[in-house]
């Protein structure tokens, strides 16, 4: 082929570029901006009515907030609903939490999740919490909470995660919760309270001094611009169970799931100690923890439950008083590390044995995996397994 | 002519390509849909199986010398024997190239778009590989050297924000059920293993630098490289087996790797830029797809001449071009190659390689006693 000549170049250059202009003067008959036909969604609540599926959803669409809702038979339903009630499309993609209302049970979740994974709607690794009652109340007060919440009730469930001692699970870890042996879950409980009403800001709650365990407190409250009343998120400190049955848990009994569950940092620790005669309570922060939970088949099916936690003391102003008492460090140390252990062990064991009534630390998953031949031989009756506890705990 | 030779390192990155493009899509998928968790060890066997093919690739390359592919078949079956062979093996690569934009358009239409490709979606790339047929081979040489690095580091950042998220603990118990569903998963899927035999047409015109022009033992190391991309390819589908071990029904035709690069934490709070690391990776496919095309139309030219080979290869774009418009239940189309191509599959990759290591150990014997007969002429007229 012959190479072309620099006329027939510069023709051809010319013509390119009088297309190009000419497509861009063709721009305003170009169809609307494809976000713009879309809601996106930030956050949506599951709840179940007697007439069937009714999703909430948080949009943030040009910087404005809305919330929308939809009913359905089927969550498909539901979703499309709100297409056809607001003319645009609810786009799943964005949306960073779930909250589900008190009233689904474990078949109803089932089924939502598996639809949610199935067709990849939704992000696998969106976070997924319970609502204390309606998951549509909570998104809609969702509207009315301070601007000092950080991103949102999404963005402070994804900071609990990090920083709360709580671990929200994805979309896909609690589906995979519900469909494995144990076939049970596990989720935070998230709930919205009107601020009380008073003049002027009120303080900080940090959790309370005497919580033994959970998080370090993260409420704000402030008075709305618009005269709407203003709503504080309550931590999330106890937990659903999502089995056979559904039922919530305490957050003194889901102490043990803090120290038990791999990713959550953090947190206050409080022991109450005697040393000569004299009452202490000493609070640590949780500077490094490490757990796992091991399965086995040995002379019958074993579970072993292991914590390696150091602690940095908060209050040392304590311990420096009974060293000056005549007692020498070690000795204090070593008091409040058998101290800690004992509380941490007594809070595992207590997380430990409500689980062998509904599985929600996933004892039959691990021993599955450990052996499936012996599983599938075993009656599967949790009463017979025996749990060991292996926990150590430093203090700095 | 140089044009039509590849650089000893660019064979490297085009094995590197070719080792990942048409499994990172939908193989995971298929598998845990017949063999569930077991498809690691499913994807282990085919993966050893593949290194093994590679290994006959490359044999077929170092005992060729310099005759390329069509000579090799040419001396040792004849011209009408060869022209039945390449023909039946180009047509076959039509067939794997049309199953390679299906992956494709099932990705793009449930990860980026939610809705159906259509036709007119897919143009651009039937252009782009008919335009890698009647470009040299050292083009795609060149393409594959660029390419490589951006796929590297692409599978490198998406393994750095799934990774760390992934209970690899959901991969046991392998074997639960014992060996019955591994020989269906191993089957099965045979169009989508058996992407080394396209190196074949590479045979003589791999250069190994000025002192060796073809035929060096380095051809071997490409083994490694192979290896390296199938360690990357091993990771991902293992994330997708332990995540989704216990509920393999979610899994639909529309799911592969990128589903498991969404568990990136906070790639819906910063955005889909996995997509875009994703997409990166998919030139790949765009070099392999290529490659498939350029191995049609040579073929072609071989069978029936060059001019005819030309109408030909411009044809076959037009009917993958009616193909794409005509077969729009893409599920439909994977389900019938899974049933009824299989074998035909397995014949072609894994007998195509080892047809021309025949021809490659005949043509070397024949040039032995030629050269036997030769040097004894000599002696003789001495």
């Amino acid at each position: 082929m012959k190479p072309l000549s620099r006329k027939t170049k510069t023709r051809l250059m010319i013509i390119a570029f009088a297309l190009l202009l000419f497509s861009v003067s063709l721009t305003p008959l170009a169809p609307e901006a494809e976000i713009m036909t879309r809601l996106m969604a930030d956050a949506i609540g599951i709840d179940v009515t007697d007439e069937g599926v009714v999703v909430t959803a948080k949009t943030i669409n040009s910087g404005t907030a809305e919330v929308v809702s939809g009913k359905g038979e089927i969550l498909r339903e539901a979703l499309q609903n709100i297409d056809e009630r607001y003319g645009r499309k609810l786009e799943l993609g964005h949306c960073g939490l779930v909250v589900l209302g008190s009233d689904l049970d474990r078949d109803d979740m089932v089924s939502i999740f598996m639809s949610i994974l199935s067709d990849a709607s939704v992000n696998a690794g969106c976070s997924v919490v319970a609502a204390k009652e309606k998951a549509q109340k909570i998104i809609e007060d969702t509207q009315n909470l301070p601007e000092s919440t950080n991103d949102g009730l999404t963005g402070y469930v994804t900071f609990s995660d990090e920083r709360l001692a709580v671990t929200v699970p994805s979309v896909l870890e609690f589906a995979q919760a519900l469909r494995s042996k144990s076939a049970t879950g596990i989720l935070p409980i998230i709930d919205l309270q009107k601020k009380e009403s008073e003049s002027g800001g009120k303080g900080g709650n940090q959790g309370g001094g005497e919580s033994q365990s959970g998080s370090s407190g993260q409420t704000q409250s402030d008075e709305q611009s618009n005269g709407d009343e203003a709503t504080e998120i309550v931590p999330p400190k106890t937990h659903r169970v999502i089995g056979e049955t559904v039922y919530d848990i305490s957050e003194a009994d889901s102490y043990g799931l803090m120290w038990l569950q791999e990713r959550t940092k953090e947190g206050l620790v409080a022991t109450e100690l005697e040393i000569k005669g004299e009452k202490f309570t000493v609070r640590a922060i949780i500077e490094k923890k490490k757990s796992s939970i091991d399965a086995a088949f040995d002379h019958g099916p074993s579970i072993t439950l292991s914590v390696e936690a150091r602690l940095r003391l908060v209050d040392r102003y304590a311990v420096l008083y009974v060293v000056e008492q005549g007692m020498s460090l070690d000795d204090v140390m070593s008091e409040i590390e058998g101290s800690y252990k004992k509380t941490v062990s007594d809070e595992i064991k207590v997380t430990a044995e409500m689980s062998r009534t509904d599985d929600f630390l996933g004892y039959k998953t691990y021993l599955y995996r450990a052996d499936a031949k012996m599983y599938n031989a075993w009656s599967g009756d949790l009463n017979e397994v025996s749990i060991k506890y292996d926990t150590v705990i430093s203090v700095v | 002519m140089e044009k039509d030779k590849v650089k000893f390192r660019q064979f490297l990155c085009i094995t590197f390509l070719i080792a990942i493009a048409m499994k990172m899509f939908m193989l995971p998928v298929l598998l845990m849909r017949v063999s569930g968790r077991d498809s690691f060890i499913v994807m282990l066997l085919v993966l050893f199986t593949e290194l093994v093919l590679l290994a006959v690739v490359a044999t077929v390359i170092f005992l060729s010398g310099k005759k390329n592919l069509y000579e090799l078949l040419k001396s040792a079956f004849g011209s009408v024997g060869s022209k039945i062979i390449i023909t039946t093996v180009s047509v076959f690569y039509l067939i794997k190239l049309f199953m390679s934009l299906v992956d494709v358009r099932i990705f793009f239409s449930t990860s980026v778009f939610g809705q159906p490709l259509n036709v007119w979606h897919v143009l651009p790339m039937i252009l782009l590989v008919l335009y890698f047929a009647i470009k040299p081979l050292a083009a795609m040489g060149r393409l594959s050297e660029i390419c490589t690095p951006i796929v590297i580091i692409s599978m490198i950042l998406l393994g750095c924000l799934t990774l760390p998220e992934v209970e690899f603990g959901g991969l046991n118990p392998l074997l639960a059920e014992g060996w019955s569903k591994i020989g269906g998963g191993y089957t099965t899927f045979s169009m989508w293993y058996g992407d080394f035999t396209l190196l074949l047409m590479l045979t003589g015109k791999v250069t190994f630098g000025k002192k060796q022009a073809t035929g060096s033992g380095k051809i071997y190391f490409s083994l490694i490289s192979a290896l390296v991309a199938f360690v990357f390819l091993m990771v991902f589908s293992t994330v997708l087996f332990a995540a989704y071990g216990d509920m393999t029904e979610v899994l639909t035709y529309g799911h592969n790797i990128s589903n498991m690069t969404q568990y990136a934490v906070g790639s819906y709070k910063f955005g889909r830029f996995d997509l875009i690391i994703f997409c990166l990776w998919l030139t790949a496919v765009l070099l392999s797809a290529g490659m498939m095309m350029n191995f049609f139309a040579h073929g072609m030219d071989f069978a029936f001449g060059r001019k005819a080979g030309k109408g030909v290869t411009v044809a076959a774009g037009i009917v993958i071009l009616i193909a794409t418009a005509l077969f729009t239940d893409l599920n439909r189309v994977t389900e019938f190659v899974t049933t009824y191509m299989w074998i035909p599959s397995m014949i072609v990759q894994y007998g195509f390689p080892l047809v021309c290591l025949a021809a490659a150990i005949i043509a070397k014997i024949k040039d032995k006693n030629i050269r036997r007969v030769q040097g004894e002429a000599v002696k003789s007229q001495n």
